[in-house]
């Protein structure tokens, strides 16, 4: 059951324009889409657990044995130190007081 | 059919694609939108498996959910009356009357851009309701069950969807031309 507009001339011929025929799907591009279509689907079944761990705590983690790794390698600044000692400079000699 | 492997679905996905592609890349004119709305379609469709009990053609549910999918999208860009009318008419009075003129069928096909702009002027549910009926050629029935409404809705959206395409059309290209 159509209403008279249906078959009015003028729009028969924007509907002509605005909805040409479909041209016949190109089977690459199907692919491609439904390549696309499983590559979400495959994200989107990854628990929420397992992303947080791939994104936060991985890279947390990692971060936090880089530092432990820093602190326990560096050596510590001491000051009575026999190396401190030797570094330190000699105010006496600078100053031109006897030996 | 509660459950169904990632093969399966591919296959499913291949089958319906087309049909899906061509209702979203008509309605929401943009290539990229376009894609990205259809692929949408499929992941919702994948993770409402559960919900599909089988009693129907999986491709009738896919189209519906394509059907509700590109009206939220459409709600949601807000493609209404928001260009004035007279810029329209001061932008493309010449070309949309040569589009629509009889002499000019090919004009019109070059100025397709031009007349799209008039279906960007109807409310989501006129627009959907025709691009269903002249692009998929879908009876008043099959349109009421695509979009959830009754047959009367389908029947008004689409009478006033073409009265007011006739409207816009003959004000822009002025009444001797149509």
């Amino acid at each position: 059951m159509n209403d008279e507009l249906d078959q009015d001339p003028l729009i028969r011929r924007l509907a002509a324009t605005l909805f040409p025929p479909a041209a016949a799907a190109d089977p690459r591009s199907t692919e491609a889409f439904v390549a696309r279509v499983m590559a979400r689907v495959e994200a989107d079944s990854v628990p929420f657990w397992e992303k947080f761990a791939g994104r936060v705590l991985a890279p947390a983690l990692a971060v936090a044995v880089a530092a432990l790794l820093f602190a326990i390698t560096v050596p510590s600044y001491d000051d009575d130190g026999p190396l401190d000692v030797a570094m330190a400079v000699d105010s006496d000699v600078i100053l031109g007081v006897a030996p | 059919m509660a459950e169904i492997d990632d093969a399966a679905f591919a296959d499913l996905v291949r089958s319906h694609a087309p049909r899906v592609r061509a209702l979203c890349a008509a309605t929401l004119r943009s290539d990229a939108e376009a894609d990205d709305a259809a692929q949408e379609v499929f992941l919702k469709a994948y993770r409402s498996l559960g919900k599909f009990a089988g009693g129907s053609d999986f491709g009738t549910w896919v189209h519906r959910i394509a059907v509700n999918h590109c009206l939220d999208l459409l709600r949601a860009a807000g493609r209404r009356r928001s260009d004035s009318l007279d810029a329209l008419l001061e932008a493309d009075a010449k070309a949309l009357g040569a589009a629509l003129s009889e002499e000019g069928p090919a004009k019109a096909l070059e100025d397709r851009d031009t007349i799209e702009r008039l279906l960007d002027r109807l409310i989501p549910e006129q627009r959907l309701a025709l691009t269903l009926r002249e692009l998929e050629g879908l009876s008043y029935d099959e349109i009421a069950a695509a979009m959830s409404c009754s047959l009367d809705s389908v029947k008004a959206r689409l009478k006033r969807a073409r009265a007011d395409l006739l409207d816009m059309a003959r004000h822009f290209s002025g009444s001797e031309n149509v």
